[in-house]
């Protein structure tokens, strides 16, 4: 009897059963009143309707999603998306995504699929190449969670207006949002790390910098697309906001919004992958993209990211935030030393021009971590079976970062920092492995063994 | 004029904007250059233009209110961050463009999804999205001198 029903489960039409019921409860559950739904049903407006509308009109704000219950579907993601009629195309290539990639649409389909317009864009992308279908399931699945994705109408405007409207923004729209950021915004972005410097910037109308004049991780960011705002786009008209003399909609505060720039990136990778750049001007298609939510427009978006990374209260934790540094700069100095070879003399002049920002970044977030690792160990917090996980960080990212500065004959004093924080992590290694010996903790000793290299 | 000339001078010209800017003051060597038109080349890309390889000779990389002009190396963000190199924004420039396209080379950014690429012998500012020029220059010196007027006269306007 067991056996049967587990056949019974591990069949396909049962599975599809299974799924069909799932989705009727998360029907039966779902708010219908249309004031609650997330974004505009498309049958309430038409694509020129949509293109007029106002950012705030677009994007009504998020139900709170505290009656949906989460069951674990019988059913593969791509066959979940075929039974919600996504094209054959697209249900192949999401087959072909790893499962990393596979994990990340699935936290999104539901939000996806609430779009009624979401299976019009996967049937304009179906038509395509493979590559671009695979291109945009990806860029789907990098969209950080903190961001919403919507379907929305993308009208192309001619090229000349598109001009028109970056000049526009280049003089009067972009100074005056950091203008109303000042104003609206300064605490909270003073919160989120901006320098007493960045804010003054802001005040006079300019990107906010340090002192030094570094910019801020952030850009100014279009919700509804410049090029793709339809008459927002081609139509002036006074902003409700700023006021002043009639511009574009699609430059007006309401539709801006200060972005961390991976982010950005992000959204933009969408974008392209979705290829707007062969939308012909006038012509309207619908787009899948990435907006901060309604209730993070403004400067709340930036948070805690803007700054250093907080170090978690874990060894291993803590070491992830200088592999991905590590590991790019060790690809490049490995590259350069295969396809170049350089003798000690250039080795400084390459370093300089090459590796010199991104190995004091790199250096600097090391330096973070093992003091952060150290302390952690002095307090007695680190547990000793961390030691594992702290030695296999060092051997196959800091290891390799000191051999490739060796090969690309980085200079000394450089290559030494790199040494010293390979020391000082191998000392609390050591004495967390003492310690799992001895099965208790240990503070580790001043000195340690030397890093290899 | 001497385009080693004409970009100190619009060097000089960023340094006395409005807006402060972080120039990278490294300088780089003839070896260094040949090291980046190897990496550049073995990608598909065109070699870094003279005049570009003569800025980066007075200056490794500027970021700030005005505009970002790339290095090869990455370039400092406030809180930590990096800006990456001329070879990683080329790359996701040219990603969404067809694999047989040729490819462009992206040497820096502007507000407003804007990007500064060298194309047919000069360089352009054109929309990130959809490749549109929004401005044309024969040399970055060009580009670094219009630009901060323009965009002091917007920050004087503003006030």
């Amino acid at each position: 009897m067991a056996k049967r029903l587990q056949n019974a489960f591990n069949s396909k039409a049962y599975r599809h059963a299974v799924a069909v019921s799932v989705m009727a409860l998360n029907a039966a559950i779902t708010p219908h009143n249309t004031q609650a739904m997330p974004y505009v049903p498309r049958e309430d407006k038409t694509y020129e309707a949509k293109a007029l509308a106002r950012p705030d009109h677009l994007y009504v704000e998020q139900p709170e999603r505290e009656t949906k219950v989460t069951i674990l579907s019988p059913l593969s993601l791509p066959e979940i998306w075929a039974n919600y009629g996504a094209p054959e195309t697209v249900v192949q290539s999401l087959s072909r995504q790893s499962p990393a990639v596979q994990e990340k649409i699935a936290a999104r389909t539901e939000e996806l699929f609430s779009n009624n317009d979401f299976l019009t864009v996967l049937h304009q992308i179906s038509t395509g190449k493979a590559q671009s279908i695979d291109k945009m399931l990806a860029g789907i699945a990098n969209i950080p969670p903190e961001m919403d994705i919507i379907t929305l109408a993308y009208t192309r405007v001619p090229s000349e207006q598109n001009h028109k409207v970056w000049d526009e923004f280049q003089a009067q729209s972009e100074p005056a949002f950091y203008r109303h950021l000042y104003a609206n915004h300064k605490d909270a972005l003073k919160a989120a790390g901006f320098c007493d410097y960045a804010l003054s910037c802001l005040a006079r109308g300019l990107s906010p910098t340090t002192e030094e004049g570094i910019p801020y991780n952030v850009d100014v960011d279009h919700i509804v697309e410049r090029a793709g705002g339809g008459k927002m786009s081609t139509e002036p008209s006074v902003d409700p906001i700023a006021g002043g003399p009639p511009s574009y909609p699609i430059n007006h505060i309401g539709n801006l919004c200060l972005i961390l720039k991976q982010w950005h990136n992000c959204k933009n990778e969408l974008n392209g992958a979705q290829n707007i750049a062969a939308t012909q001007p006038g012509d309207t298609r619908m787009l899948c993209m990435a907006v901060p939510p309604l209730s993070q427009r403004g400067g709340t978006l930036l948070s805690a990211a803007l700054v250093q990374p907080y170090l978690p209260p874990s060894g291993r934790d803590s070491v992830y935030f200088a592999q991905g540094t590590s590991l790019l700069l060790t690809n490049r100095m490995e590259e350069i030393a295969a396809q170049a070879s350089l003798t000690p003399e250039i080795g400084r002049e390459v370093f300089d021009l090459h590796f010199k920002n991104h190995f004091a970044h790199t250096v600097n977030v090391w330096t973070r971590v093992t003091e952060h690792v150290e302390k952690m160990a002095q307090d007695g917090t680190l547990p000793p079976k961390e030691a594992k996980d702290l030695q296999a960080t060092m051997n196959d990212y800091l290891v390799p970062l000191i051999a490739a500065s060796r090969k690309t004959h980085a200079p000394q004093e450089e290559l030494e920092k790199l040494v010293h924080i390979g020391d000082r992590m191998q000392t609390v290694i050591v004495a967390l492995q003492e310690a799992q010996k001895a099965g208790q903790p240990k503070k580790p000793q001043q000195q340690g063994q030397k890093a290899k290299g | 004029m001497d385009m080693r000339q004409k970009i100190a001078d619009a060097l000089a010209a960023l340094r006395g904007a409005a807006g402060k800017s972080y120039i990278n003051d490294v300088q780089a060597s003839e070896a260094a250059l040949k090291v980046s038109n190897v990496l550049l080349t073995a990608r598909g890309y065109p070699e870094l233009p003279a005049d570009y390889a003569l800025f980066l000779s007075q200056a490794a990389g500027i970021t700030g209110p005005y505009f970002t002009l790339l290095t090869m190396d990455a370039l400092p963000l406030a809180g930590g961050a990096l800006q990456q190199g001329v070879i990683e924004e080329s790359e996701a420039f040219n990603a969404a463009a067809d694999s047989d396209a040729p490819k462009v080379l992206v040497v820096g950014k502007m507000s407003g999804n804007a990007r500064v690429i060298h194309q047919d012998g000069k360089y352009h500012v054109v929309d990130a999205a959809t490749r549109d020029i929004f401005r044309s220059y024969d040399d970055i010196a060009d580009f670094i001198t219009d630009t901060v007027q323009q965009k002091d006269a917007a920050i004087r306007a503003a006030q």
